[in-house]
Formats: structure tokens, C-alpha cells, sequence
């Protein structure tokens, strides 16, 4: 039994829909019931997979974090900085230059992370304004840094031209490279296979750990978990490390898939992982969710956009729809708690 | 109580202190000027482009940048009537959404220009931009001379932005004269980034449709459909985009599938602006549109250069 | 003419009947007290006559006529108020708008403010409270927002006042002022029913009384008619509730908690006690007099300004709970739903959450164990069932208490604090919840007890410190009498 999760018919609703929605796209959209779609969808959900996963945790606590998706853009510009810094190259090698740069992203990620925990957990301000202002602090920094300008394919006649465009493949070979599947064309995103590896173990880390039972005392009763000794603040500067981790990572694997870091990369995807967080059950309340929710959620939107994309569907459409699943997620979720005579309380 | 005689206090020292501003002389002429973004290169060499005729004309520049927020740029136009510009020039986040502005800088009698994105309402003295619709027209004959007259088309569009719908335009009615082409798919990339794009071309990718060519209306979006095809290893297909930011004359130089982009001129827009500022504020009179031609760059224009 | 009558008024919840044919006549001009333990359907019943919940059988009348359909606006309009134990107030409007939340005078839509001051001022000062109207409320005292309240009551010519517990939280001067003007408002002619456990006061302010116990009346009389011992046997259903057992346990000589001059702000002043292995300690004194805060202060919740703290003669700063659980002080929160549980966390999970580092391995929690270890201490501090896989929120209140003193029961505590260990649980929980921690003493434990229940201090503490105003005014030892604390607590400065 996963504990934490909602009833069992929340826990499948949103699987249930999942499916529901997957055999309609088959017989609707061209093309989508395919090993190839499947391991594209996968791909195109990763990002924000990745930022989902961190987004629970921090709503698990009763957080929220609005900074993952600028975070992800400075991130970004930072490691397709250092990927492409000549002196760096001359020093590592193009190869070094590849690690090195990740090592950055994550750092940047976690570091803006435990600020914001850090503001949140010592000084008591709400989440939602620290990381409010870290979002508008880390875009104007992305665009500070960049001057606006992405960063990434050098321009004709740049005396490191070769070293960059190694180093740039040199971090496209993780963020969108493919391991081969025998019988695909295409073989299996290295994106996708982080994610799934994540999931895995951030499900590792919410049920079998302390510090995972601890993130859900926080977020079920703070007052309580302090007085039993749970470590309060550390927990959250914990949760938002992780929140801005995950963003630095996602920052990484989108450099390496489009060699390029944008200043304005990932804007307002914060608010497509609190979605994903929110479909895959997750309770802004605090006290509820899971890291195969999140899965899910992130799935149940890749899903829908890949089959709207696939049937020529308008993107407005496409809009409406996203926000019509997330509506409905949370009545279904109010309508299965009145219908447990509000057990959870 | 206290609190809210501190506010009004608050308020009127604001209000004293924007009106002192407002009246204070200025022997050059003062010129407001709010761009749609400063992050982007686009903007940023138009801004550059101002800067220099402002420098050779002898204007006093006071640049700002709505940064897409039509909220934000409105009360920046606010801020230069309160401030008393002599002239306001605007790259509208939103073509409609900034009448309401133009039409508080009329009341004023400043006079309001438009460069890049023209505006649907309002007393606008002068509007100038590349011409889109013949850059649009430029890509559509280059492709359908790549094609031989027949293929099939995507184009990944960006609905809302009314510059890239005069792209748009041009390209499908230049592409109109070749019945053997067809445009199959107009996906639309949100906000024009470069991710979207290539989830995007991916998902084109993997549907039947045969596709020989695709237009990204911006660079960003022929980059990210570029990265798609890359990582699919898909033959035969060929990208034009717009703008021909150094990445993309990059790929372009490189002999990748992105093979030619429309090229605005930002910095002669940007010169073309103020020298048209000054002649209204000299009393000349000017056209309503002042167009700033589109070239197209490809391999051999890029590599002719070097 | 009777004002409001109740025949066979019966209320069920999922697996408990609140109230069972409950019958209940108020007369104007009359004050009736509701007496009964936790849980006998007091609340019950006020929210029925409130119409904030509907019987699931059984007839009202108002003045003669049935009510058909009660809902709490209807019950209003009618002239029924009731003021809750959480008072209804928007701390941040005046009170003022307050006072005239949902009834403003006005005309085409704008407020008429001034009528709205003039004639909120003459009401509050009708029920002797002289506060500027437009004072947003959170800046009142508890007193002065229940007689906002009241007003609230006045303005809207209200015939029945109800009061749940208004005196809990009120010092002795404000619940004198209390009393008037509930004597004021029966002199109006306004029917007045209250909630309380303060039999004194019971006695003198109530005209009759009603007694419940497990949803029942078993009795309705004059006050006049009762006295003291028979109205808690009836409300008690057996004669005396605790027996003082005498300890047949040795406390240490040397105590292993001091306490020495120990100040934090108003609530708290040099404050001073011991502590022994194997004695129950009392902390007696009224609400407010600066017990909990002392618990606070050992439990590394609050940090003390001056004066020292020792455990097992070495200095102690504790500098959060954390550290207090490590050195082996635990307390045990008075309010269990805020403080003590995790509602949304199963009883396993909630029980080991202080003592997670036993039963995991490399960084990983042992299923197995952990399991074992929450069983053992479910069964030992009697949790009923003992299925450790319920959420805590699914539980009554005794048992959510004892999941609470299983969780600190495994911790291996060497000094246990309970601040109101049984405040709002059951008799047969009580009793069980009483025996363990005796149990605890004769184990060697140093335990204190916060209690506001005269007679549940008595019965467990062998030695009993009693505060008053943040300062100790005394200890007592045998003999431990009811009147040698109240003596105590109440002794004027």
C-alpha cells in the first residue's frame, strides 16, 4: 500500500482518465499509438515531469514554489555559458566542459532552492511571496547574464568554434540522446529515462525514508510535527533544495536537447507542474501526494497536448482543454472527499 | 486613520514630484519610447538603431520595455504624457490592446509613432516596420522554387502576434500561385519558444503527413523545428525561418536543413523611427507607413560574405 | 407562554447518537444551564436550537407554533442567538460592522455608517463595555468580544441568547461582569440558555437546569432544588469520579528536573520547582496562570528570558523539541488536533514519527520494525482498535489522545509532561489514560500534570505546585485537598 495518496478511487481516477484519454487518441489521432509517439510523449513530458516531482515535494509540505520555471531558464543560460566558456574547455576538456556545466545547473537549482526554503522556513514568509519575487529575480538574472540573447551555437568565425560545438554535443548526447531499443527506429529518450529514474526514486524518498515521512508530517500538521521533534525547518529548506534541483536538472537536459539556453526558456512552466502536481492528487492543503501522482499528472497534460497536436487540433483549443482537466481533477477530488463523509478532515 | 492621512500624503508627493518632472524644459527634444521586450535580439538592435539616430539628430532617449505585459507598457505611455514627451514611439505588446494609450498621448497632443508592430487604433502619426508581408512573400518563393513547384508545407505559426501574421500572409500567398504545393499543418508555438517548437515538429513528425518544408515564423521556432528534425535523423526536409539571428546564420553557414532566413533590418527601422520623428517635430509632414525592406539570407549569401 | 419548546429531539451521527428524544422547554425571562461531561450532547443541542443542524426526529415549537424547516437564518430572523465557544466574529471589520454583519442599516445599497456607530455604542454600552465602535475586534480582549456578541444579540432583538462555555476562558473579574449582564438580559425578558462546567456559577446565575449524559436528559429541576454532589452524580451517572489513590511508589530523593527563577515575559516569573523520578508532580491554577507556558519552556518550544533549567544536575537549554526529546522530556500538547497529531497520517506513522532514526537502516525505514514497534506501543497505551493502519483523524478523542501518549511512550522518556490529558475524552478513556500514567510514575518517570479539572489533580498528583499570574504561589503535599488549591489559585494579591 502507498500511504499518503488520497482514496483508492482518486489514486485511479486519475490513472483511469489516463487510459480513457490514451485509447480515445488512438482511435482519434493518427499516429499516436505508436512505440515511437509513446517514447516522444515521454520525452515532451519529462521537463515538466521533472519539475512536477519537485513541486510535490514542496506542496506535500503545504509550499508552493512559483520559481521553478524562471530557475529553469537561468539555470539554463548559466550551464550553456559555462558549456561554451573557452577557458573552461581549455581547462576540462569538451567532455569535463559537459559535466561541469550540469554540476552548475544543479547547483544554481539547488542553491536558489535553499533560499528560498531558507526565507520561507527562518523568517516565516509565505511561499507563495518568496518565491514569487525569486521568479521575477531569477528571469531578470537569466536576461541580466544573456542580455537578453540565448546563448548557444557560436557564430561563424568564433575562434572556439569547434571546442563549443563539441561541447554543445558533447551535452546533447544526455539531453537528447537516445538509448537504443533493438526493433525502433528511434530508440528510448535519455530525458525520459532521468525522469522515470527519478520518479523512482522520489517514491523511494517520500515512503521509505525519514525525511520523506517527515515531509508529510510537515504538511499534515506543522505544529505537531515540531512538537514531536521533527527537524520543521530543515524539512522545508529540504523541499525547496529539491523544487530547485529538479528546475537546475530540467534547465540542463533542455540545453542539451536544443543546445541552445534562453533567457526566456520554461516561462510560466511552474504553473504547468503545479497543474500536474494538482491532477496527480497532490493537495495544496499540505499532507497529500505522491511522486507516481505527479507521474501521472505530468502524463495525463503530455498526453492530451501530444493528441491535440496530433489531430491539428488549435492551440487555443488546447488551452481550454488543459484547464477543463485540471477543473475537473479538482471536483472530482472535492466530490470523492464528500462522498468519504470527509474522512480526511 | 493615521495610516490612510499617509497615504494621501503618499500620494499627492508623487503627484508633485511627476508634475514638477513634467514641467521641467528641455532644450532637445525629449522622445519616450517603450518596446514591446527587451530580451530579445530583434528588439535590442532596433533599440541600437534608435539610440544612433537619436545621437546624430540630437534627441534625448528615454527607452523602457513592456516586457509583454500590455498592462505594464500602458503605464509607460502614462508615465511619458505625465511626463510631458514631445513624442512617444511604441512597440505595442498588443496591437488593439494599446489604442487606450495612444488615444491618453492624443489627448495630450503628443504625437505617437509605431515601429515594428503597428497599433488597430488611436491617432498614430507614422508607423514604421519591415515590410512583413513582402518577407513573407520573399520565404514563399524561395521555398516554392527549393520545391520545384510541389511539396508539402508546415507552417509553425504564432497567431496572436500580428507581425507574424503579415509573414504569414505573404508566405501562403506567394506559396497560392503553386497549386502542386500545399500547406498541410499551422501549428501554433506558444509564446514563440524554441521548446515548444520542436515538441511541436516532433509531434508533425510523427503523424503520415509527408512534410518537405517548414516555415518558423520566428527563429526560435525554425531552431526548435531544426532540433526536431535532427533528432529524428529525417532526410529531405529543409526549414526557412525569420529574423536570421546569429544562431541561425550559424546553421545556415553550416549546411544543416535550415537552409534560408528572412532578414528584418532592426537597426534602420530603429534610425528610420526617429529621423521620422524629427521631421514631424520640424513640422514636415511624413506617409502614414513608412516600410523598411525584408532581405533573405541563404548558404551562399552567408558564406559570400565570409 | 413557553418561548421555545423541544420534544423528543434526536440527533445521529455516523456510529454515535449525539442526542436520544432530548425534550427541553425554555420560558422568557429565565436563564437554563445545559450540564453534562464532554461528548453528553450539550454542543449538540445549541447548534439544534441554532438550526445549524437539523434532528433527525422530534418537534419544535416557537411560541406555540411548529417549526417546520430550521436553518440558522431562519432561527435568526426568529430571534434565536447563539454565541459560540469559537466566536463568530471578522477580526479585522469594527465592531460596528460587526455587530451589524448581515443586517446593515442602509438605504439604496450604501451603508448608512453613522446610524451603524451611533447605535452599536448605545448597545455595547447597554451591556457596560466602552470601546470605540469603529476598533477593528481582533484588538479586543476574549470578554470584550463576547459582549460584541452580545450586542450583535441586542440589535437584532433577539428573545433567546445561548452561550456555549462563555466562561472557560475568562478571568474571575470578567466573568463577574459576565454574569450581570446575563442578569440584565433575563431582566429584559430575554430567555438566556448556557453551556458550562463551572457548577458555582451554575448555581448562582440559573433559574433550572438540565442534565445530559450520552445524549440523554436525566434530569431537568429548579436550580434551587440540587446541590452540588447530587448534580454531578446525576451528570457522572455514579457517585464519586476519582478516588485519590495513595502511591505505593518511592520517589527519588534527588529530583532530575529543576526549575530555578525561570521568567518568560507576563506569562511566566520566577517561576521555580523540582521535579522527582517516580512522583506525580499537579501543576495546579486556572486557565491562564502560566502552566502551559511552563511546560513550553521544558519541552524546548519557547526559550526561557532568565533563569536556569537542570536535568540530572547538568544544565539544560533546550533549544527545540528536538533537543528536549533527545535529553528525554516529552510533552504532551493540550490540544491533541493542533498539536499532537498529524490527523491525515496513519496511527503508525504518527507514532513513530519522534523515534524514526530506530527503525531505519542506511537511510531507509524498516517496514517490519517499524511496524512492531507501533503495534507494541498501540497495544500497550490501549488504543482501541489496535489497528495501527487508521488514519488518526478517524478516531474519537480518547483514542486520539492515546495515540498521542503511545507516540511519547516509545520516545523512553526519563520526564513526561501532560498539559489536560483528558480534556475532551470520554470517562472510560479517562480512567485508562489516568492509570497509565501512574503506571508511568511507578516505572521511575518524573511526570507532571497540567490539569483545569480540580478533582483530576487531585486524584493523580502526590505533590502539587499551584500558580497564579505567571508566579508559583505555593506547594502542596499531603494532605491534597480541592480547598488548599482553589485556596491557592484564587488567593487575592
Amino acid at each position: 500500500m502507498i500511504a499518503h495518496t488520497r482514496s483508492w478511487i482518486t489514486r485511479y481516477g486519475v490513472v483511469a482518465a489516463l487510459i480513457a484519454m490514451s485509447v480515445v487518441a488512438t482511435l482519434v489521432a493518427p499516429g499516436f499509438f505508436s512505440l515511437a509517439n509513446a517514447s516522444t510523449i515521454l520525452l515532451h513530458v519529462s521537463i515538466n515531469g521533472i519539475l512536477t516531482l519537485g513541486m510535490t515535494f514542496v506542496i506535500i509540505t503545504a509550499g508552493i514554489d512559483l520559481s521553478v520555471g524562471s530557475l529553469l531558464g537561468l539555470a539554463g543560460v548559466l550551464v550553456a555559458g559555462a558549456l561554451t566558456a573557452p577557458g573552461l574547455i581549455a581547462v576540462v576538456g569538451v567532455g569535463g566542459a559537459a559535466v561541469v556545466a550540469t554540476l552548475i545547473g544543479l547547483a544554481v537549482g539547488a542553491a536558489v532552492g535553499i533560499a528560498n526554503g531558507a526565507l520561507t522556513a527562518y523568517l516565516s514568509i509565505n511561499p507563495f511571496i518568496v518565491t514569487l519575487a525569486m521568479m521575477t529575480v531569477a528571469r531578470g538574472a537569466a536576461r541580466l547574464v544573456t542580455g537578453g540573447v540565448p546563448i548557444g551555437f557560436p557564430p561563424m568565425g568564433d575562434p572556439h568554434f569547434q571546442d563549443k560545438v563539441a561541447a554543445l554535443d558533447a551535452l546533447h548526447a544526455f539531453g537528447g540522446g537516445r538509448i537504443p531499443i533493438p526493433g525502433t527506429a528511434q530508440g528510448f529518450p535519455v530525458p525520459a529515462l532521468v525522469m522515470l529514474a527519478l520518479v523512482f526514486l522520489s517514491a523511494l524518498i517520500l515512503d521509505r525514508t525519514r525525511f520523506g515521512r517527515y515531509v508529510y508530517a510537515v504538511g499534515g500538521n506543522e505544529e505537531a510535527a515540531r512538537l514531536s521533534g521533527v527537524p520543521v525547518r530543515g524539512v522545508k529548506v529540504g523541499v525547496y533544495a529539491i523544487a530547485g534541483a529538479c528546475a537546475g536538472l530540467a534547465g540542463v537536459l533542455m540545453v542539451g536537447q536544443l543546445r541552445s539556453g534562453g533567457p526566456d526558456a520554461g516561462l510560466l512552466y511552474e504553473l504547468n507542474a503545479i497543474a500536474a502536481a494538482v491532477i496527480g492528487g497532490a493537495s495544496l492543503m499540505g499532507g497529500i501526494g505522491s511522486a507516481w501522482g505527479a507521474l501521472t499528472g505530468a502524463l495525463l497534460i503530455g498526453v492530451l497536448n501530444n493528441a491535440l497536436d496530433l489531430m491539428g487540433v488549435q492551440a487555443f483549443w488546447q488551452e481550454i482543454a488543459k484547464g477543463a482537466i485540471i477543473l475537473l481533477a479538482v471536483l472530482f477530488d472535492v466530490w470523492t472527499k464528500q462522498r468519504n463523509g470527509g474522512t480526511t478532515q | 486613520m493615521t495610516k490612510r492621512n499617509l497615504g494621501v500624503s503618499a500620494v499627492l508627493a508623487l503627484a508633485a514630484f511627476t508634475l514638477s518632472c513634467g514641467h521641467k524644459k528641455h532644450d532637445r527634444p525629449q522622445v519616450g519610447v517603450t518596446l514591446l521586450t527587451e530580451a530579445h535580439v530583434f528588439y535590442q538592435n532596433l533599440k541600437q538603431g534608435l539610440q544612433q539616430g537619436a545621437d546624430s539628430l540630437g534627441v534625448d532617449l528615454h527607452v523602457v520595455a513592456g516586457e509583454w505585459d500590455l498592462a505594464r507598457q500602458t503605464s509607460q505611455v502614462q508615465n511619458f504624457v505625465t511626463q510631458g514627451m514631445d513624442a512617444i514611439v511604441i512597440a505595442p505588446v498588443n496591437s488593439s490592446g494599446i489604442v487606450s494609450a495612444i488615444e491618453d498621448a492624443n489627448h495630450a497632443h503628443i504625437p505617437v509613432f509605431t515601429a515594428d508592430i503597428s497599433a488597430d487604433g488611436g491617432q498614430v502619426v507614422a508607423h514604421v516596420a519591415s515590410d512583413n508581408l513582402q518577407g513573407g512573400r520573399l520565404l514563399g518563393e524561395y521555398v516554392a522554387a527549393r520545391l520545384k513547384g510541389g511539396g508539402n508545407v508546415a507552417i509553425l505559426d504564432q497567431p496572436t502576434v500580428a507581425s507574424v501574421r503579415d509573414r504569414v500572409t505573404g508566405f501562403v500567398d506567394a506559396l497560392a500561385k503553386y497549386p502542386n504545393i500545399r500547406i498541410v499543418a499551422r501549428p501554433a508555438v506558444e509564446r514563440g519558444l524554441r521548446d515548444v517548437a520542436k515538441q511541436k515538429m516532433d509531434n508533425l513528425l510523427t503523424t503520415d503527413q509527408h512534410i518537405d518544408a517548414v516555415f518558423g515564423t520566428n527563429d526560435d521556432c525554425a531552431l526548435g523545428a531544426l532540433a526536431a528534425i535532427q533528432a529524428a535523423g529525417t532526410k529531405n526536409i529543409f526549414v526557412v525561418g525569420y529574423d536570421a539571428t546569429p544562431e541561425a546564420r550559424t546553421e545556415i553557414a553550416s549546411g544543416t536543413a535550415l537552409v534560408a532566413d528572412a532578414v528584418q533590418d532592426p537597426v534602420t527601422i530603429g534610425r528610420r523611427t526617429i529621423e521620422t520623428v524629427v521631421k514631424v517635430l520640424k513640422g514636415q509632414s511624413v506617409p502614414a507607413i513608412i516600410p523598411v525592406p525584408v532581405s533573405i539570407v541563404t548558404r551562399d549569401s552567408l558564406t559570400l560574405k565570409h | 407562554m413557553t418561548l421555545l419548546t423541544l420534544r423528543g429531539i434526536t440527533k445521529r451521527y455516523p456510529g454515535v447518537t449525539a442526542l436520544d428524544a432530548v425534550d427541553l422547554d425554555i420560558d422568557p425571562g429565565t436563564v437554563h444551564a445545559l450540564v453534562g461531561e464532554n461528548g453528553a450532547g450539550k454542543s449538540t443541542l445549541l447548534k439544534i436550537v441554532a438550526g445549524a443542524e437539523r434532528p433527525d426526529a422530534g418537534v419544535m415549537t416557537w411560541k406555540g407554533q411548529p417549526i417546520a424547516a430550521p436553518t440558522p437564518r431562519e432561527a435568526l430572523l426568529r430571534g434565536v442567538t447563539v454565541i459560540y465557544q469559537e466566536l463568530m466574529l471578522a477580526p479585522n471589520l469594527s465592531a460596528a460592522a460587526n455587530i451589524y454583519l448581515g443586517t446593515e442599516p442602509g438605504h439604496r445599497g450604501l451603508l448608512d455608517a453613522s446610524a451603524m456607530r451611533h447605535r452599536a455604542a448605545t448597545a455595547l454600552a447597554d451591556l457596560g463595555l466602552v470601546i470605540d465602535p469603529d476598533q477593528p475586534v481582533g484588538e479586543l480582549s476574549v470578554a470584550q468580544r463576547q459582549l460584541v456578541e452580545l450586542a450583535r444579540a441586542l440589535v437584532r432583538d433577539a428573545q433567546l441568547v445561548a452561550l456555549d462555555e462563555p466562561t472557560a476562558t475568562l478571568t474571575a473579574h470578567e466573568v463577574a461582569h459576565l454574569v450581570a449582564q446575563i442578569e440584565w438580559l433575563r431582566a429584559k425578558g430575554i430567555a438566556v440558555v448556557f453551556v458550562s462546567h463551572r457548577l458555582d456559577e451554575i448555581r448562582r446565575l440559573a433559574d433550572s437546569i438540565t442534565v445530559l449524559r450520552d445524549g440523554h436528559r436525566v434530569w431537568t429541576g429548579p436550580a434551587a432544588g440540587i446541590d452540588e454532589r447530587t448534580l454531578i452524580r446525576t451528570m457522572v451517572g455514579r457517585d464519586v469520579v476519582f478516588e485519590r489513590c495513595p502511591p505505593n511508589r518511592k520517589a527519588d530523593a534527588e529530583p532530575v528536573l529543576s526549575v530555578r527563577d525561570v521568567s518568560r515575559g507576563r506569562a511566566m516569573r520566577n517561576v521555580s520547582f523540582d521535579v522527582k523520578r517516580g512522583e506525580i508532580l499537579g501543576l495546579g491554577g486556572l486557565v491562564g496562570a502560566g502552566r502551559s507556558e511552563v511546560a513550553r519552556v521544558l519541552a524546548g518550544i519557547d526559550r526561557p528570558e532568565a533563569g536556569s533549567l537542570s536535568l540530572r544536575g547538568q544544565p539544560y537549554r533546550p533549544r527545540s523539541p528536538a533537543d528536549a526529546i533527545r535529553a528525554g522530556v516529552v510533552y504532551f500538547p493540550e490540544d491533541r488536533k493542533r498539536q499532537g497529531l498529524v490527523l491525515g497520517m496513519r496511527i503508525r506513522e504518527n507514532v513513530t514519527l519522534p523515534v524514526l532514526s530506530r527503525v531505519s537502516r542506511g537511510g531507509l525505514l524498516q517496514a517490519g520494525a517499524e511496524r512492531h514497534l507501533a503495534q507494541t506501543a498501540a497495544t500497550r497505551a490501549d488504543v482501541r482498535p489496535p489497528d495501527i493502519e487508521r488514519l488518526a483523524g478517524t478516531l474519537s478523542g480518547g483514542n486520539q489522545q492515546k495515540v498521542v501518549l503511545a507516540k511519547w511512550l516509545l520516545t523512553d522518556a526519563e520526564v513526561l509532561i501532560f498539559d489536560e490529558p483528558t480534556r475532551g475524552v470520554d470517562i472510560g478513556a479517562k480512567t485508562e489514560i489516568h492509570r497509565q500514567i501512574r503506571a508511568l510514575a511507578d516505572a521511575g518517570k518524573a511526570v507532571i500534570v497540567i490539569s483545569s479539572e480540580l478533582p483530576e489533580l487531585i486524584a493523580l498528583a502526590d505533590r502539587a505546585v499551584v500558580m497564579r499570574e505567571g508566579r508559583v504561589q505555593g506547594e502542596l503535599a499531603e494532605p491534597l485537598t480541592p480547598e488548599a488549591v482553589m485556596a491557592l489559585a484564587f488567593r487575592s494579591a
